[in-house]
């Protein structure tokens, strides 16, 4: 017996390594990297890296962004946004669901005993998953 | 073999489908893959469902097997 469900995801209360895990992807593909602190426009260190889950600089990014939950579980983007297109933010936002979904989801299979295998496809990250036997 | 394939979009869509599962088995599975990815802090909401055909030439063959074993 088969079926196929289409679902809408949203972050709430994430694992932190999965977190890690989706954002250093996303720097990863977008060439960016790791760093620990955030600098503001006068590129002063704005907050450090006690202050965050992780942070990077990208293209998008260039004085560093910063990733962290707040007090209701939901994932904030901390640094200073001056100059920084806010279609590059929502694009960033945008990734960090689907590569969220995609760290939690692979993390789910293996725990449901299949083993899995990921695949990006254009925009989309396509997952199969096989159960062991 | 059961199977699952998901595709993700770029707007948190998710498509889910199972395959090679016997009875309802693979609703039971949906259930706990959900279970499992709300404890890792994704917040699922199901927007449809839908059986596939191999659901019906499942059902059928079980139907099948039931008479004649019965």
């Amino acid at each position: 017996m088969s079926h196929f469900s289409a679902i809408k995801v949203k972050i709430q209360n994430p694992n932190i390594d999965l977190l890690k895990n989706a954002v250093e992807k996303i720097v990863q593909e977008t060439g960016g990297q790791v760093v620990q602190e955030i600098r503001d426009a006068n590129y002063n260190t704005l907050i450090q890296g006690k202050d965050f889950v992780i942070g990077f600089t990208n293209d998008t990014f260039y004085r560093g962004v910063g990733i962290k939950i707040d007090e209701n579980g939901e994932v904030k983007l901390v640094g200073d946004f001056w100059r920084v297109s806010q279609e590059g933010i929502e694009k960033f936002k945008q990734l960090l669901v689907q590569r969220y979904a995609s760290e939690a989801m692979k993390y789910s299979l293996m725990k449901l005993g299949y083993k899995v295998q990921e695949q990006k496809v254009q925009d989309k990250i396509m997952i199969h998953a096989m159960e062991v036997m | 073999m059961r199977e699952i394939k998901v595709e993700i979009d770029e707007n948190g869509k998710v498509k889910i489908l199972y395959s090679g599962f016997a009875g309802g088995a693979c609703f039971e599975e949906a259930k706990k893959l959900y279970t499992l990815l709300k404890a890792q802090g994704l917040d699922v909401s199901i927007e449809t469902t839908q059986v596939t055909p191999e659901f019906y030439s499942t059902a059928s063959a079980t139907k099948v097997k039931e008479v004649n074993g019965g």
